[in-house]
């Protein structure tokens, strides 16, 4: 009976393949947003502020980077004392280039680190170990790993040295001990050396053109604050360029991710309640016509719920596949712009559980509008003259 | 069953203007009869079946069948009624065009009963036969000519053997010759089964054999 009835009330098959289209859309700007964020909820180890040297005024990125901005850690740790962890950072540039069709710049960089900041790092080594001290060893990010060909063991075929600009006996000097972990996005490309190992090897001092400050608590941002005015001047002083503060985002990762699925929810809900309003438009004759014949509203709303149940469905279906060939899309793209295989953008347990939480929500609101609108349609209906 | 209608009030919006179409009208359909509801257009017969059939509320006044006050019964008891004891016949044949014609007839009456099913179908099937369209059972509503559909429209509305038959124009789409069938099927039928039948018509083919005429 339940077919019988389902088959009079989603006769028009307009109507349908428009509810299909509409959820099939939903559920795939659902999953490329998670998509997206999760990218941003998986990132791990970002410092909350970078403050960087400035470029030369021609704008273009050279070996050495930045320009110096020393004593600039040191006046941070001084000022920011226990509330923050800071590491002055010599930085060096390989080469830099963005992807127009996938947003994704990638800079390859050379760090000199304090070896206190290496041993932060042994967390998210993914194989090998930290370069041992007195060593020209190096930790590399999984993509830099992949550009340069190298693995653990194997030399760093390009020239590193934390050297304002670098000489042909650079080259290979320098083996993997370590390749990091994926999940911190921010070092994915890079190289990181000792700075300490460097300076006694080389017998020669770095200075910092790069401060990353890690705050130890919330606390740390409101002492950051404070101190913020008095570090004006010395910003020019030290050639101090960009501050970029990543503290909020990385706070707010979890709302941006429930505003954003509250703004789909919220459309969502204005879109189906339109729809499928068009929908009864057509078919109150119809519903009028069933109960004036004797048939309870509970088998009629019950036949509309497992006709739109089939069809969210199979737009669900289609729309996770359409989010995974996107995702192949992208990967491919963004594979084939570097060179070397990348799975940047991943399709896991976040995308399914929130694809599935707004399917359900979108449900339960079809069911309630499909309840009141069935509800409010009288017997009387069936006398209409169409 | 005797229908009684007592002291019914009706009455619509139509735009700032409300219309009156009753007004504290009373009136006792017998059992075993059959009546004939005649007035102008738009004096409100489809109205007073509507309200007779139970698809919509008056205003005012009650409804009785035998001695049961049904105008106070919630919208479920309706249905039930509507389900069990009326059965109705449309002007526009009011057919579903996803469902052939045998769907149309049995759909009513389909419960999940898998037994029952069996005895409606074959019910269904006898009722075609007698009314020459046992060779259509397979066909969907837009293959059929109009004298058809209204003849599936009547096997749909006697397939539950109802208390009360209610027709509304039953015969104005339809041609002189089928116009005919159809009454003499309805009026053997009630006659036959002794059930009460109210039609709203503006033909007079169902004057000579109305046991009453109310004019609205």
């Amino acid at each position: 009976m339940y077919a019988r009835i389902a088959k009079i009330l989603f006769e028009n098959k307009k109507n349908v393949i428009s509810y299909i289209i509409v959820y099939m859309v939903f559920v795939l700007l659902i999953g490329v947003a998670t998509m997206l964020l999760a990218k941003q909820l998986n990132q791990s180890f970002l410092p909350d502020i970078e403050v960087s040297g400035r470029l030369d005024p021609d704008g273009v990125f050279r070996y050495k980077y930045f320009n110096d901005v020393e004593g600039l850690a040191e006046r941070y740790v001084t000022a920011l004392g226990n509330s923050a962890r800071v590491y002055g950072v010599t930085s060096r540039c390989f080469l830099t280039y963005q992807d127009t069709i996938t947003f994704q710049k990638l800079n390859f960089l050379l760090y000199g680190v304090e070896d206190k900041f290496l041993s932060e790092v042994s967390s998210y080594l993914k194989r090998g170990r930290l370069p041992e001290k007195g060593k020209k060893e190096a930790l590399v990010g999984e993509y830099a790993a992949q550009y340069f060909e190298t693995d653990i063991g194997e030399q760093i075929d390009v020239h590193v040295t934390l050297n304002k600009d670098f000489v042909e006996e650079d080259k290979g000097q320098y083996i993997v001990s370590g390749i990091i972990d994926e999940n911190l996005d921010y070092f994915k490309s890079a190289v990181i050396i000792s700075k300490e190992t460097f300076e006694d090897i080389s017998q020669t001092r770095t200075k910092n053109n790069i401060v990353w400050i890690y705050f130890q608590d919330n606390n740390g941002i409101t002492k950051y604050h404070e101190v913020f005015p008095d570090f004006g001047k010395l910003q020019s002083e030290t050639l101090a360029g960009s501050i970029h503060l990543n503290y909020f985002s990385k706070q707010n990762s979890q709302s941006m991710v429930l505003i954003n699925m509250l703004m789909f929810l919220i459309s969502g809900v204005l879109i189906f309640y339109t729809l499928l309003s068009y929908m009864f438009k057509g078919i109150t004759k119809k519903i009028g016509l069933l109960k004036a014949l004797g048939i309870p509203d509970k088998h009629i709303i019950w036949s509309f719920l497992v006709g739109f149940g089939a069809c969210s469905l199979f737009s669900t279906i289609i729309g996770l596949v359409a989010t995974y060939g996107i995702k192949y899309y992208i990967n491919d793209r963004l594979s084939k712009f570097l060179g070397f295989h990348v799975e940047q953008f991943t399709v896991g347990l976040f995308t399914w559980s929130i694809v599935l939480i707004m399917s359900i929500l979108i449900l339960v609101t079809v069911y309630f509008i499909v309840m009141i609108r069935s509800t409010r349609i009288s017997p009387r209906d069936a006398m209409l003259k169409v | 069953m005797k229908i009684i209608l007592r002291d019914v009030t009706k009455s619509y919006n139509k735009g700032r203007k409300r219309l009156n179409i009753f007004t504290d009208f009373s009136y006792t359909f017998d059992s075993e009869k059959l009546y004939l509801v005649k007035g102008d257009s738009g004096k409100g017969k489809t109205t007073l079946l509507t309200i007779i059939g139970l698809l919509q509320k008056t205003d005012s006044g009650d409804i009785y069948f035998d001695n049961d006050k049904v105008s106070d019964l919630t919208n479920e008891q309706k249905c039930k009624i509507r389900k069990n004891k009326i059965g109705f016949v449309f002007q526009d044949f009011n057919l579903f065009d996803s469902l052939n014609v045998v769907d149309n007839i049995v759909l009513p009456e389909l419960d999940g009963n898998k037994e029952k099913r069996d005895i409606v179908f074959k019910k269904a099937r006898l009722i075609l036969d007698s009314l020459n369209i046992h060779n259509k059972m397979a066909n969907f509503p837009y293959e059929l000519s109009g004298g058809e559909k209204q003849r599936v429209g009547v096997a749909r509305a006697i397939l539950k053997d109802p208390d009360v038959l209610i027709c509304d124009e039953p015969i104005s789409n339809l041609d002189e010759k089928n116009a005919q069938e159809i009454v003499k099927y309805i009026h053997d039928y009630c006659r036959e089964k002794k059930r009460l039948c109210i039609i709203a018509s503006h033909n007079v083919s169902f004057d000579h054999l109305a046991d009453d005429i109310v004019y609205i």
